[in-house]
């Protein structure tokens, strides 16, 4: 079973201790052309962690671009492909199989979520394992 | 090739371009005022061999108000291979270029001298007084080259 692992992101900061009660989105790829994957796997190692409210997930999503309209995301209402919430103490390896159907090509977000006063910020680095057969 | 008489270089000097950052689209309208958050583009661009930096900001789309801005940060750093782990940041920045509200699409750039070894670059955005919508989709890259401004 062939397999190729593509870095998504080395390993960085996200520092999401100043939203309150709010979420934001921070797009780390924007669409990874996974057209002749089987199978495909999110990995996410974190480094280091600070959660004392809030949360830090990482998601994949499916989205198809095309160059009719190149600067356009065509991204799917349907349900996130994967998710992998920071919550547990680093370090530790996350995993997480992409829900199928997955498309032609995936996007990658870090989803923050804030609450009062609390520090939201972790060191990570993400992955995609993709293999074909 | 001929020589430049202020700097000595010539026209075959490299000249390289680093894209930083591909067209992406951000949202960070749900910023509480006045509140910012940081994404590092690249944790460490090597510009060991040139003295000059400039950074190209393409502003595709915005929907922002007066007071918000995007601010692309470069900072010096050098990391250690006996020592990855760990993060060697000049936390004084070497250059910033902000993108406010205005016309779209525009180019925003600003330029550095004599930079360390390596540069991080990070994206921050920054809400106004008021949490009101804040989008925009960028794409950035830097120019690196030696000799004068020529």
């Amino acid at each position: 079973m062939p397999g190729q692992i593509h870095s998504i992101i080395t390993k960085r900061d996200f520092d999401f201790s100043n939203l309150t009660a709010s979420t934001i989105e921070i797009p780390i790829v924007r669409a990874m052309d996974i057209t002749d994957a089987s199978e495909v796997t999110l990995q996410v190692r974190v480094h280091s962690r600070t959660i004392t409210g809030g949360s830090i997930q990482v998601i994949a999503r499916a989205i198809s671009l095309t160059e009719e309209e190149p600067n356009t995301d065509f991204l799917s209402a349907g349900a996130d492909l994967a998710s992998i919430t920071l919550n547990s103490a680093a370090p530790i390896l996350h995993l997480a199989a992409l829900a199928t159907p997955f498309g032609s090509m995936v996007r990658i977000v870090v989803r923050g979520t804030g609450a009062a006063a609390s520090t939201i910020k972790a060191n990570i680095s993400v992955d995609l394992i993709v293999r074909t057969w | 090739m001929d020589a430049c008489n202020a700097c000595s270089t010539s026209d075959g000097d490299p000249l390289v371009v680093v894209p930083v950052l591909d067209l992406m689209s951000f949202d960070f309208s749900n910023l509480p005022a006045g509140a910012s958050c940081s994404v590092t583009l690249r944790p460490a661009v090597r510009v060991a061999d040139f003295y000059r930096v400039r950074l190209l900001v393409r502003v595709h789309a915005t929907t922002m108000a007066s007071g918000q801005t995007f601010r692309f940060g470069l900072y010096n750093t050098y990391p250690s291979p006996v020592d990855p782990a760990k993060e060697f940041v000049d936390s004084t920045g070497f250059m910033t270029v902000d993108v406010t509200s205005g016309a779209v699409p525009r180019l925003v750039t600003g330029t550095g001298t004599d930079p360390d070894t390596f540069l991080k670059v990070v994206l921050t955005a920054i809400q106004g007084t008021a949490t009101t919508t804040m989008k925009a989709t960028l794409s950035a890259s830097l120019l690196l080259r030696n000799g004068c401004s020529r």
